[in-house]
């Protein structure tokens, strides 16, 4: 404080001496300052806004699957404490094995939001409920990311304000970045984003400067990039690949080197405090490459150090030597740490990234997460509209100039089309930078293009002048500009009013409440609640320590909503466990009784979407719980046998034998025909199939003891064991067996040993 | 309005009377008239006088035979004694009510004889739990010395002695014209009397069971603990028949066992607990520490113990007041399981308390889960034991590991970090103080400036 109020005096005498100059300049700056801001509030205000519309369509619930459970891990931590978080052992998932949770999740958005939490009432003293905190996490951090966008692109691009404010603006209302951030949506992903951006940002200012502070604060980004989300990988390996590639183009430079081992060094050792993440840094194939330009870049400043003491002649010999060595003891060293299992082999998430049928074929359980599925081409337009076709513009113009940072731009570009081409899922990562090259792209347009005013004042000052020639091929530019200008205009004014379409109609649902599409009689919609229906009629209708099973999809909702024990969730660690309730689903009845009853198991949750027209039921995934338990049991399951002979799928008259007597098919149809009007005939608006009485047959071990409103969710029990010890489908036949044997026959029985 | 109520106090009265009075018991007989029961007088007599019960005699086709109460999931009776039911046509008696008299709690003594109708409710309740009777005028003849329809049952023929104590083998009981049963593999059913090997049971043409196959006496014991007993002959309880031999010792027994007043194992505590070691400085053991499971979570590789009380019902005297005695057995097993059992502990009886089985301190699997605890123990005649509690062992936490510095192997590693840290210092100063000092350029700073 007392230095500050020594160096004021000084300062304001400095500029008292300017004044008369400068003080309409600093007017000027004054009022482009207000204008920035207010253009960052405007900002602000789009994202955060834009992203309410779920709240206000629906109301402040979480969305979807994993958000449950992140919303649960969160009222975890907030009711116990760090210490407990870090350590929490779930019994109350993945029964009976349990979760080692606190060391398999990524506890960044969890301690953020916990983190908000208390500061809003322990310090501010605002009484907010974690709920509306985890709820309207995404949206805030949204704002975040709009700023960080605006320095990355402008960082990024020859300080060009206006290409970081168009960006800014892009990323704000961007719906492939809308669809992960909406209000409920609280996933990882939603604080993820935000921190991609700001490591980059510092990273390509640590670039720029060379300097130590920047790199730390890049390693300090990313080391909350690696607490949030495991799409840190990304970051992991696309930093090394831009200082690869500047090192091919020959672009060493002292600054490079200590910004990249600060942030290396420090990034790396950070990262590793991460429980779930621990020493995968040094162990796993995914982190190698930033290890391996580590030591490239010791050996280039090495080099640089040898070059500056020796002649060129000796210089060459010693780098053609010193690289084929190098690449020598590399490629060896990798093959026999991997061989050795030192090096964790690669994983099959990273697999099915280079060859989209290697999931299909080799781990089912990732190819039946849609997430996982390769993109349909119109969901890129869907996405990112007019931005996906200015996307190649600005790299274009990138290309023209490639300096340093534009290079990490393109290696950023080309890499995330790639990836977002196979994944789903990776079109969020995509959407930043299609946003920045976009706004490079028209911040060119319009850099030349506004400058209307100019050609206006020199059309005028021609006219008076009288030079025709030259004023008409200035009113000619005049209107170019004019109609360049207001087509892009009406580019833009589309582009908001499609993102603004997309997000409140295709990302605000939070699929736990669906809206029906009708009306009541007050013009207010109709909501089908069925999920939170069945959910809260276990959480009061059923015992605190019961177990129920589900097919993993409805784990993370299950242990969220209805707070009951779960066999599988969403969390899809091991795929045996998923296995097991794949196969009691697909077995027939008495053995998947079996499996339940080892499993403790006393309720039976599935998705039933025939009466409603639902197609994402679970008779529909039925098939991935077939593949999957088929992968460990090729001998009790068999994928072809739930097929008709001709190999359709069908769930008609014309469906297998085995697939009627499953389990899955008996609990989706159990009383389903006779259910509208025809007294044997009812038809699944899903697959436009007509279920006949004489197809379903009976469940002889379960009973069904809740069905939702629009038979969504129905839940079964398994009947108690016979105290007498008789199996239960005897039992049944013997309760529904019509005639009377009155022949005293005897009985054959098996020798009995005492 | 007055009338009722006086009517419901005076039941009030009567059914406290009934429970002065002990069980209720339903004796159902195929009988035309009341004189032809007076056959199995005595038993009846032992029945109401020394057990005290209050017996209900009803013919099995009386219209007004209940043991339901209207909502059919309790039972008007304690327990039902069957004689032999020679009818085929009964209206108001099925095998379904039986069944669910059964499941409901009550217990039920059926006696037969080879006389026994072939469509019967009986039988076929007794089909369902997986015992065969023999059919009608299937008789077991003895083939030893003569052909004979009186048998004579002794030693070895005996088979289980929680039902009947045959120990020291000098009892035998002596049946007439006996049907046999047939019986399945089910675990749930105990063999007491079968056939000796020169037993047949047949009716001269076709032969039901042969020898060792057939069974004169047995027992079904569902997993509530609710009891059958099935006895091939009725001669037993009849006045002729109840005082040959040890007859009347035999039926007493079975009586006993059926209606729960014997070889029921009662489980007064089943828990189990953490035990701390505290040690002194020198590592020895110093003092042991009770941890309950509320207290503290187990977590992995705890130290361990499990305790289960149990006490075996000797008998019940007239005053309704269990008698028991201790339960001496040493293959009571413990099982901590997760799917698969990881250990499976024999427990032993303590020294000073008769009642208490324990298996000692034992260490928890090193694997985290949620882990069944359990106690199963079913053997033939006595009631079952099942008792399970569902526990989670969590993994350890970050800070229950031993710190870097307390194991000795990492001191290697320790040490080294530090070396290399304090060489990089000691090597930054040198460098420093080594190097030539560089003047100041001022064409240097403007450039930097700008």
């Amino acid at each position: 404080m007392a230095v500050a109020i020594k160096s004021s005096p000084s300062k304001m005498m400095e500029s008292a001496s300017k004044a008369p100059k400068a003080s309409s300049k600093q007017f000027f700056l004054t009022v482009l300052l207000f204008l920035k801001l207010l253009i960052f509030v405007c900002l602000i205000g789009a994202a955060t806004t834009s992203r309410l519309f779920s709240v206000i369509r629906y109301e402040s619930i979480i969305h979807e699957f994993d958000p449950w459970f992140n919303y649960r891990a969160t009222r975890y931590l907030v009711a116990n404490g760090f210490h407990k978080f870090l350590n929490w052992f779930d019994d109350r998932t993945w029964y009976p094995l349990g979760r080692v949770t606190g060391g398999t999740l990524y506890p960044g958005l969890m301690t953020s939001s916990g983190f908000i939490w208390y500061i809003m009432n322990y310090i501010l003293k605002i009484q907010v409920d974690i709920r509306n905190v985890c709820v309207l996490f995404a949206p805030a951090f949204s704002g975040i990311t709009a700023i960080f966008t605006y320095l990355f692109t402008k960082n990024c691009y020859n300080d060009d304000a206006l290409a970081g404010f168009l960006s800014a603006a892009f990323i704000a209302i961007a719906p492939g970045y809308i669809s992960r951030s909406v209000a409920g949506s609280y996933d990882n992903e939603a604080i993820a984003i935000t921190l991609l951006m700001s490591t980059f940002y510092l990273w390509i200012k640590a670039m720029r400067t060379g300097s130590i502070a920047w790199a730390c604060s890049a390693a300090i980004s990313y080391f909350y990039m690696v607490s949030a989300w495991g799409g840190y990988v990304f970051i992991t390996n696309l930093v090394p690949l831009h200082v690869f590639i500047l090192l091919l183009m020959g672009r060493y430079s002292s600054k490079l080197y200590s910004a990249y081992s600060v942030w290396y060094t420090i990034g790396t050792l950070a990262s590793m405090q991460i429980p779930f993440v621990g020493f995968l840094p040094i162990r796993s194939n995914d982190h190698m490459a930033s290890l391996g330009v580590f030591g490239l870049l010791q050996f280039f400043m090495f080099g640089d150090y040898i070059k500056s003491k020796i002649s060129s002649a000796n210089f060459k010999i010693f780098l053609k030597t010193s690289v084929i060595s190098l690449i020598a003891i590399g490629v060896f060293g990798l093959f026999t740490l991997t061989y050795f299992g030192l090096i964790a082999p690669w994983t099959g998430r990273f697999y099915s990234l280079w060859d989209t049928d290697y999931a299909k074929v080799h781990i089912p359980i990732i190819a039946s997460v849609s997430e996982h599925q390769p993109t349909a081409w119109p969901s890129f337009f869907f996405d990112t509209q007019i931005l996906i076709w200015l996307f190649p513009c600005g790299v274009f113009l990138l290309f023209l100039e490639l300096q340093d940072e534009h290079v990490f731009i393109i290696a950023y570009s080309v890499l995330c089309s790639y990836f977002a081409g196979v994944m789903v899922r990776l079109m969020l990562t995509l959407t930043p930078i299609i946003c920045v090259c976009a706004a490079i792209a028209l911040s060119n347009v319009f850099k030349y293009n506004l400058k209307i005013w100019k050609s206006v004042k020199t059309v005028i000052k021609n006219k008076t002048g009288s030079k025709n020639n030259n004023a008409f091929t200035e009113i000619c530019s005049l209107i170019g500009k004019l109609v360049t200008v207001l087509t892009f205009l009406g580019y833009l004014i589309l582009f908001v009013q499609h993102c603004t379409w997309v997000t409140s109609n295709a990302y605000s649902s939070p699929s736990v409440v669906i809206l029906s599409g009708n009306y009541n009689e007050d013009g207010s919609p109709i909501y089908i609640d069925d999920f939170r229906e069945a959910y809260s009629w276990l959480r009061y209708n059923t015992a605190d320590d019961a177990k129920v099973a589900s097919w993993w999809d409805y784990g993370y909702q299950i242990g969220g909503m209805a707070d009951r024990t779960t066999l599988v969730d969403n969390n899809t660690w091991n795929n045996t466990h998923i296995a097991i309730v794949g196969k009691a689903m697909a077995s027939e009845e008495s053995i998947s009784y079996e499996i339940f009853k080892d499993h403790d198991v006393d309720y039976v949750l599935i998705v039933f979407g025939g009466l409603l027209g639902y197609s994402g039921d679970d008779i529909n995934k039925f098939l991935w719980m077939v593949r999957i338990s088929e992968g460990i049991w090729p001998d009790e399951i068999n994928e072809p046998s739930f097929f008709t002979s001709d190999g359709q799928y069908r769930v008609d008259s014309a469906a297998s034998e085995t697939m009627k007597n499953s389990l899955m098919y008996k609990m989706s149809y159990h009383d389903f025909p006779g259910l509208l009007g025809n007294p044997t005939q009812t038809t699944d608006r899903v697959r436009g199939a007509t279920i006949d009485a004489s197809h379903v047959p009976d469940l002889k071990y379960f009973e069904e003891v809740f069905t939702s409103e629009n038979w969504l969710v129905r839940i079964y029990k398994l009947k108690d064991e016979d105290s007498q010890g008789r199996d239960l489908g005897d039992v049944y036949n013997l309760e529904h067996k019509s005639g009377k044997k009155s022949v005293m026959k005897k009985p054959k029985l098996e020798p009995r040993v005492d | 309005m007055s009338h009722t109520l006086f009517f419901s106090k005076i039941l009030f009265l009567f059914s406290f009377l009934a429970i002065a009075l002990g069980k209720s018991v339903l004796f159902l007989h195929d009988e035309l008239n009341e004189g032809e029961i007076e056959k199995y007088a005595s038993f009846i007599d032992y029945l109401s006088d020394s057990k005290n019960y209050e017996i209900t005699l009803k013919s099995v086709k009386d219209e007004s035979v209940k043991f339901l109460n209207e909502d059919l999931s309790t039972n008007k009776v304690d327990e039902i004694i069957i004689a032999p039911v020679g009818s085929t046509k009964l209206n108001n008696l099925n095998e379904k009510q039986l069944m669910q008299f059964y499941e409901n709690g009550g217990n039920l003594l059926i006696l037969s004889s080879s006389s026994q109708s072939n469509n019967n409710p009986v039988r076929k309740f007794l089909n369902n739990l997986g015992i065969y009777p023999s059919p009608k005028n299937y008789v077991t003849e003895d083939f030893e010395e003569l052909n004979t329809s009186d048998l004579i049952i002794s030693d070895s023929l005996f088979l289980n002695d929680y039902i009947f104590d045959n120990k020291n083998k000098d009892h035998s009981i002596s049946l007439k014209s006996a049907s046999s049963a047939l019986i399945d593999t089910s675990e749930m059913i105990f063999p007491i009397v079968r056939q000796s090997d020169y037993m047949k049971n047949s009716n001269k043409e076709n032969v039901w069971a042969l020898s060792k196959q057939g069974y004169l006496a047995a027992a079904f014991q569902n997993l509530n603990n609710n009891r059958v007993a099935w006895v091939g002959s009725d001669f037993l309880i009849t006045n002729d028949g109840i005082n040959e031999k040890d007859n009347f010792e035999f039926i007493k027994e079975i009586t006993m066992w059926a209606f729960q007043e014997k070889s029921m194992l009662h489980v007064s505590g089943f828990n189990h607990y953490q035990i701390v070691e505290e040690q002194n400085e020198n590592g020895f053991l110093e003092n042991e520490v009770i941890v309950k499971y509320e207290e503290e979570a187990y977590k992995v590789k705890d130290l361990v113990n499990v305790d289960l009380f149990i006490q075996n019902l000797k008998n019940i005297d007239r005053s309704g007041k269990a008698v028991y005695e201790p339960f001496f057995a040493d293959d009571i097993q413990f099982e901590l399981k997760m799917i698969d059992p990881y250990y499976r502990l024999d427990l032993s009886l303590d020294k000073e308390d008769s009642t208490h089985y324990k298996t000692g301190k034992f260490a928890l699997p090193d694997q985290h889960g949620v882990f069944t605890f359990s106690i199963k123990y079913q053997r033939k005649g006595l009631s079952y034991i099942d008792v399970k509690d569902i526990k989670a062992i969590r993994n350890l936490a970050h800070t229950e590991f031993p710190r870097s510095f307390e194991i000795t192997n990492s001191w290697v590693y320790i040490s080294t970090i530090f070396s290399v840290i304090s060489l990089w210092v000691i090597f930054v100063i040198l460098f420093i103080i080594t190097s030539r000092r560089i003047s100041n350029n001022p064409v240097n700073s403007d450039k930097k400036k700008n």
